[in-house]
């Protein structure tokens, strides 16, 4: 078991947070696992997937709550409206993915649908939340990865051919992750997880998650990449795009 | 400086200026929120043209499905061509009648759709089918996109019906074509609106 670092969390302001589970259905090593590796893929890509859970919606439609969050936060960036987010209510036992303008795209309605149906839905039932959302948030950067090109690459990177893409972004963020994990230990950092720490990431976004032990690595990221996570959500834009379901 | 006339000829310049500077600031204003008006209109026009379009698919996969309720499928493509015939322009909806008329096609079609959903319950077969189930999907998505573009049309246009009628734009906001636009009446038809249910 690693000792888990502390991530800025802290000082940002709750409603600036990637992950955030008020219905409180993760345990708070799995929210931070989301976190890290939706921080990772915003600074990568700067396309923006958020999370929210929540008791209950009172009353509220899910598809209309969803939209409006995530137009009010401004998940993805305000050029591109780029961003998703999963919005779980525990009480009504429904689920939304809504998908910003940019997206709308790459992630139809259909395919959220399908995302909903075939990958959270038969998770949630049986009452694996972690897992659900890890495997539909897979599925989401695997979908974006087929159209959105996004602005923090370089632009040998960006003119790539689309069937590549999403292989392209999983190396760039292999190789961010890894230059991350050498100079944080380098500067006297503990030695122990220097052996796998380049394996980890890919493991995380590919939902190979056993490894349990893993926690750290959370900050630090977004200097230099401008469009990714580190100041936050960007203003992105919701127009109602997006599908749910119950479980 | 001693003498009163230039003194008041000064005076005078200076309210000149300074109301001559609050009226091109209020007209620029009110322009960006004219802007803004057209814009959401456009997009309400939009979602709705959006479901307008799923429809023929939709008619097609249910009667590829076999024997279904000719009537229902009947009433869904008129509603569907009265819905398309009529189209407000951003002007156009300075005329609450007109409005009207539109969101009441609208309704319209939105009931026979409804209509269409329930009945498509009594086919297990059809529900079945995976393109009916992604054409669910698709509509409860366009759904969902005209509310939310219906929702900010109103916003906008209660900015902009606040604004014209605020002193000082409310002097000269005649006379620069500005008037007041109708908003979307929270419709008594709204629960008819196509429900999409997963668990069924």
């Amino acid at each position: 078991m690693i000792v888990f670092a502390i991530l800025p969390q802290s000082i940002l302001a709750k409603q600036q947070q990637i992950v955030v589970d008020n219905a409180g259905i993760l345990t708070a090593q799995e929210e931070q696992r989301l976190a890290i590796a939706l921080r990772l893929y915003a600074d990568s890509t700067s396309n923006q997937i958020a999370i929210r859970t929540l008791k209950s919606l009172e009353g509220q439609e899910i598809a209309e709550y969803a939209t409006e969050l995530g137009q009010s936060l401004g998940v993805g960036q305000s050029e591109n409206d780029n961003g998703v987010l999963i919005v779980v209510s525990t009480e009504d036992r429904s689920v939304f993915i809504a998908v910003g303008y940019g997206l709308e795209g790459a992630i139809p309605d259909v395919l959220a649908g399908r995302i909903v149906r075939e990958i959270i839905v038969p998770d949630f039932r049986q009452g694996r939340y972690y897992a659900g959302l890890a495997r539909a948030v897979d599925a989401i950067m695997l979908a974006a990865a087929g159209e959105y090109t996004a602005t923090a690459l370089p632009r040998s990177q960006r003119s790539g051919r689309r069937g590549d893409f999403g292989g392209s972004i999983l190396f760039l963020m292999f190789i961010i992750f890894a230059i991350v994990m050498a100079v944080r230990n380098k500067g006297g950092g503990p030695g122990g997880r220097h052996s796998n720490s380049g394996i980890l990431p890919l493991m995380f976004l590919l939902g190979h998650t056993s490894g349990r032990g893993y926690g750290g690595g959370g900050g630090g990221f977004g200097g230099g990449f401008g469009g990714g996570f580190g100041g936050g959500f960007g203003g992105g834009g919701f127009g109602g795009g997006g599908a749910g379901g119950g479980w | 400086m001693r003498n009163p006339s230039t003194l008041i000829l000064i005076v005078l310049v200076l309210v000149l200026g300074f109301a001559g500077c609050a009226g091109c600031g209020t007209y620029n204003n009110l322009i960006g929120q004219q802007e803004a008006v057209e814009e959401a209109w456009a997009n309400v026009q939009t979602s709705y043209q959006r479901r307008a379009d799923l429809i023929p698919n939709l008619v097609n996969t249910v009667q590829a499905a076999g024997d279904f309720e000719q009537e229902t499928l009947q009433a869904v493509t008129e509603a569907r061509a009265r819905a398309t015939s009529i189209n407000v322009s951003a002007d156009d909806v300075r005329d609450p009648a007109s409005l009207a008329q539109f969101q009441q096609a609208q309704s319209q079609l939105s009931g026979a759709l409804g209509r269409l959903l329930v009945v498509s319950e009594n086919y297990p077969q059809l529900q079945a089918t995976a393109g009916f189930r992604d054409l669910q999907v698709q509509l409860e998505g366009t759904e969902n996109r005209i509310n939310t573009a219906r929702t900010r049309y109103n916003g906008v246009v209660r900015q902009y019906n606040t604004a014209i009628r605020r002193f000082p734009a409310a002097l000269f906001a005649q006379m620069f074509g500005h008037s007041r636009r109708s908003p979307f009446e929270a419709e008594s038809g709204a629960q008819n609106a196509p429900e999409v249910n997963f668990d069924s």
